[in-house]
């Protein structure tokens, strides 16, 4: 028996995978932080596909609760926790959260896990310039900044979802 | 259709994909237009300095990293020093619209019609 069926099913208890997520999107969060980036917060976000499996698999709660850790652990392993980088990729990963699963809820049958990927990671994207432009960057730059951030962030969501769509096939 | 059933896309995800690009489009061309240049407004943290174009000098704005140095000769802004790790900014050249921005040290230049003040958005919702 799968574990999605399970989970589907009631069989299988949801809180078992929970710090299980949580793990595994810290690690690969770690990872992303050790590569090189021309930007500060210029990611592609694969950790973000945790949050799109935890989406369909366990529901919005869990799925806040697991962006809510992991960009805490890894905020604090990467050094750089209440900065501004935190406080950018805590609230754009959780309004993330709640744009894909809002996706997933009402378009199921209208969007696969790249679209929903990619509309969860041009939010991200969105809410992290607005949240630059009120602490640290004028407007006026983070205009200039913003459609490569966009432009980024599609094909960040399409790599992020195709790897949602490998780990639910599998789950 | 048989291409989308092959890759699992669905309709929706090329509409997702297409508006978002289409945003990235938008504010690509907002940016880069817009009215007369009359100032160049240099910031940093902290700071705001507004310059009557055209000008020629060099400013100095103090940025978490150091010095960052911006020449302003006639109606075009370069960064000419910039002691961030990448030179992005430096090596972006001059600009005579749109702004140039230096991330890691915090400092951006861009232009405005008059006055200082943040241009472009006039409001942020929650």
């Amino acid at each position: 028996m799968r574990l999605i069926e399970e989970l589907r099913e009631g069989r299988a208890n949801p809180a078992v995978y929970l710090p299980f997520l949580i793990a595994l999107a810290c690690g690969i969060g770690m990872l992303e932080e050790l590569v090189p980036r021309p930007f500060p917060w210029f990611k592609v976000g694969l950790a973000n596909s945790i949050s799109l499996v935890a989406i369909y698999v366990l529901g919005l709660r869990k799925a806040l609760v697991i962006a809510f850790f992991r960009t805490l652990i890894v905020a604090l392993l990467a050094g750089r926790f209440l900065s501004f980088g935190y406080l950018m990729s805590l609230s754009g990963s959780l309004a993330a959260v709640v744009v894909m699963w809002v996706f997933v809820r009402y378009g199921r049958d209208l969007f696969s896990e790249i679209g929903v990927s990619v509309a969860g990671a041009v939010v991200h994207a969105c809410v992290q310039m607005v949240i630059a432009s009120l602490l640290i960057l004028p407007a006026g730059g983070v205009l200039v900044i913003m459609p490569w951030f966009i432009l980024l962030a599609v094909a960040g969501g399409v790599v992020t979802g195709l790897m949602a769509k490998v780990i639910l096939d599998r789950l | 259709m048989a291409e989308m059933k092959r890759t699992g896309l669905k309709p929706g995800d090329v509409v997702v994909m297409g508006l978002s690009l289409a945003l990235a489009g938008v504010i690509f061309a907002a940016g880069y237009s817009g009215p007369n240049r009359e100032i160049a407004v240099i910031s940093g943290p902290g700071v705001e300095k507004t310059i009557r174009l055209p000008d020629g000098n060099v400013y100095e704005i103090r940025g978490p990293l150091g010095v960052t140095k911006v020449e302003v000769l006639d109606r075009s802004v370069r960064i000419l020093f910039s002691p961030c790790p990448g030179h992005i900014c430096v090596r972006q050249g001059w600009a005579a619209r749109g702004a140039v921005v230096c991330v890691p040290n915090r400092v951006a230049v861009w232009f405005a019609e008059r006055s200082s003040g943040s241009p472009a958005v006039d409001g942020v919702t929650e």
